[in-house]
């Protein structure tokens, strides 16, 4: 396998940050004889460009987590590519593995969970570049000096442990040690979906700051699709492992390409009772199927009110959508036409 | 008191009634004050949107309804009102006749309120029997009907299966149908949809709204989601730091907010279905119970904040059941939500 990238897949010509190329990520359920394959993610592909905010959205058992878990390999790969910076992860091994770990970092919706309760923040934050430098405890020191201030937090807050502070405070402390390595790439998955209103505006501002100091692209695994909205350059959509539409975030919310797409957004009540009273749900009847005996064809065709014949025996491939991006819907190829043209754009309104 | 006066009381007077409401729970540092003069109403057929973010407040307002505080660690001073009758005296069997029959409650987590070793058929079989009196046959057959009443398909079956056995969302319509089957007249809703995804949380919504009209129900929604306030409740009531700072109907409160917090809940909010508004932040956090300020709670974080706003503040009354807890209330042009 080549270490240059041989296809660029960004629309600029130049390397993307991070390919992702037909992934499949699958668990073994079960023993023995009664073991049984879950497949998390198929088939799904996407880019980001150095400095980019791109989110995946998608509801619980959609495979966002998943995805994110496979490009810092602490999940096994079954199938696919994923190149950061045109080179192939998923080849790697020992030392270049965790050399490549220091440029993508993680942030998590618990930094509870992330933060070492017994740790100093000073050693929390200064950790990982113990593990992924060569420098000495005066500089690891001095470096955590900035990265508390560049979170917004005081020098005096190194001293202290986890406890001692509030949710949105300890987000920051968790983004200082994320970004101690310089890393080009950071995964938050959910990082914002524990914290209040306030709280995650002031974070959100923080993450926004950082991408233009530090250039520093971010991954976002979340399921508020308000909040992606205000974040996100661009937006890939997942159902039950396999990636529905992406796409420049406003093409996606503005003119959704894929049913389902078109549903979850119907589905997120806005902050006005008259415009909220005055919109229109489209309602999904039943809740998602059973991830080990997927759907044929289309995953989304059992609660799709627009399917068709074809949705149950072909799955649908990738399809460029009106306005950016791609949708993998066999409306777009096999759907109504009006006027010659396919039914394309659902919904404008 | 006769049949028809009391049809009178129901049609004009709240079905809850909460009047200088505190609550002090015991912590290392002595008595601490969580809630202080926490006044509301409910009324009949009606949504109230109990709004705030963690530490407001909203979920120990709801816990006192319920009679659901630690007896020996709080201390719980001012009424609280079902249909006219004073809950606060009560003894422990009293309220346990009314929980369950008058006012029932949905959590965040439906496992709060299932018991895992039973079946859902055996659970709304107890409830209904204890409350109703009904004979096992009734009551199962009611069970069945419920859990067809709440979209839960082949209920004749499922009637007999354990919580696990069921999805987040059914679990959910579950939880629901164990609270509705001795047709409360008040409904308390902490965070039911807060745990659920999106498209579940429409159906969720949807469903509370359908089971309210039907039965004449009230509704207490306690939520920090301003997107499900705006769909499904009549009123709010926000509230902040242990004091409700603004009451009015949904329309009054958002479009032509009166405190500063509810301002700035409403720009901190973000909207799908807007872009270009940028999202401002409150700075800081709500303060922890020790750490609540002399004067107006909010002032700290409120950007228009003078010398007197160091000064406690009351709420004022606007209007018929519109009130506002700022000193500068009547200076400031605050900005709602578009």
């Amino acid at each position: 396998m080549n270490d240059q990238a041989a296809v660029p897949a960004g629309t600029s010509g130049k390397t993307p940050l991070l390919e992702v190329d037909d992934l499949e990520v699958a668990y073994r359920i079960g023993r023995g004889r009664r073991a049984q394959d879950l497949i998390a993610v198929s088939g799904v592909s996407f880019h980001i460009d150095h400095g980019e905010t791109f989110a995946v959205v998608g509801e619980s058992g959609s495979g966002k987590s998943t995805t994110a878990r496979a490009i810092t390999r602490t999940l096994p790969v079954r199938a696919g590519n994923i190149r950061l910076g045109g080179r192939e992860l998923t080849e790697l091994s020992g030392r270049e593995l965790r050399r490549i770990r220091s440029d993508v970092q993680m942030v998590f919706q618990d930094p509870y969970s992330s933060l070492n309760p017994s740790m100093l923040i000073r050693d929390s934050i200064a950790e990982p570049l113990r593990v992924h430098t060569d420098l000495d405890s005066h500089a690891r020191d001095a470096a955590a000096h900035d990265l508390i201030q560049a979170v917004g937090l005081l020098p005096e807050h190194l001293n202290r442990y986890p406890y001692e502070f509030s949710g949105g405070q300890r987000q920051r402390i968790a983004i200082a040690r994320a970004i101690a390595t310089s890393p080009s790439l950071v995964i938050c998955d959910e990082a914002l979906s524990a914290l209040d209103v306030s709280t995650q505006n002031q974070i959100i501002r923080l993450l926004e700051e950082i991408r233009q100091t530090k250039s520093v692209a971010y991954l976002f695994i979340a399921h508020d699709l308000a909040v992606v909205r205000h974040i996100a350059d661009r937006v890939g959509v997942m159902y039950l492992g396999r990636m529905m539409e992406s796409g420049p975030t406003e093409r996606v919310y503005n003119a959704p390409a894929h049913p389902y797409t078109e549903a979850l957004l119907s589905a997120v009540p806005v902050p006005h009772p008259r415009r909220q009273r005055a919109r229109r749900r489209m309602l999904l009847p039943g809740d998602v199927p059973n991830p080990l005996e997927p759907p044929s064809g289309c995953v989304f065709r059992t609660r799709c009110p627009r399917a068709m014949d074809i949705c149950a025996e072909e799955v649908p491939m990738p399809f460029p959508a009106v306005g950016g991006g791609e949708v993998a819907c066999h409306l777009h190829t096999s759907g109504p036409e009006l006027g010659g043209e396919s039914v394309r754009v659902l919904s404008t309104a | 008191m006769s049949d028809s006066t009391a049809r009178q009381l129901d049609e004009a007077s709240p079905v809850l009634a909460i009047d200088g409401l505190g609550v002090e729970f015991a912590s290392e540092h002595g008595w601490l004050r969580v809630l202080d003069e926490v006044s509301f109403a409910v009324g009949p057929r009606e949504t109230v949107g109990l709004v705030g973010e963690s530490g407001s407040g909203k979920s120990v307002t709801s816990l006192s309804v319920l009679g659901l505080l630690p007896r020996r660690s709080s201390r719980v001073v001012g009424d609280i009102r079902l249909r006219g009758r004073e809950l606060g005296g009560l003894s422990t069997a009293e309220l346990e006749d009314v929980r369950g029959r008058e006012i029932a409650m949905i959590f965040q987590e439906p496992m709060t309120s299932l018991n895992p070793a039973f079946t859902i058929g055996d659970q709304i079989v107890a409830v209904v029997r204890r409350h109703l009196g009904w004979t096992k046959k009734q009551a199962r057959a009611h069970a069945i009907e419920m859990l067809g009443h709440v979209g839960i398909p082949n209920p004749r079956q499922r009637v007999s299966e354990y919580p696990h056995q069921f999805s987040g969302g059914m679990r959910q319509r579950a939880m629901i149908a164990l609270a509705l089957s001795c047709r409360p007249r008040l409904l308390i809703a902490d965070e039911p949809t807060t745990a659920l995804d999106v498209t579940i949380q429409a159906q969720i919504l949807d469903l509370i709204r359908e089971m309210a009209e039907e039965n004449d129900m009230s509704v207490l929604f306690v939520t920090h989601d301003l997107g499900v306030v705006a769909d499904i409740c009549d009123r709010v009531v926000v509230m902040y730091a242990g004091q409700v700072v603004e009451e009015g109907t949904a329309e009054e409160v958002f479009c032509t907010p009166r405190h500063p917090y509810t301002e700035g809940l409403l720009r901190a909010m973000p909207d799908v279905e807007d872009h270009v508004r940028e999202l401002v932040p409150i700075p800081g956090t709500v303060p922890p119970p020790w750490e609540f300020p002399a004067g107006c709670r909010f002032a700290d974080r409120c950007s228009y904040a003078q010398d007197r706003c160091r000064q406690p503040v009351a709420l004022t009354e606007l209007g018929p059941r519109r009130a506002v807890r700022c000193h500068r209330f009547d200076e400031l042009d605050l900005e709602g939500a578009s």
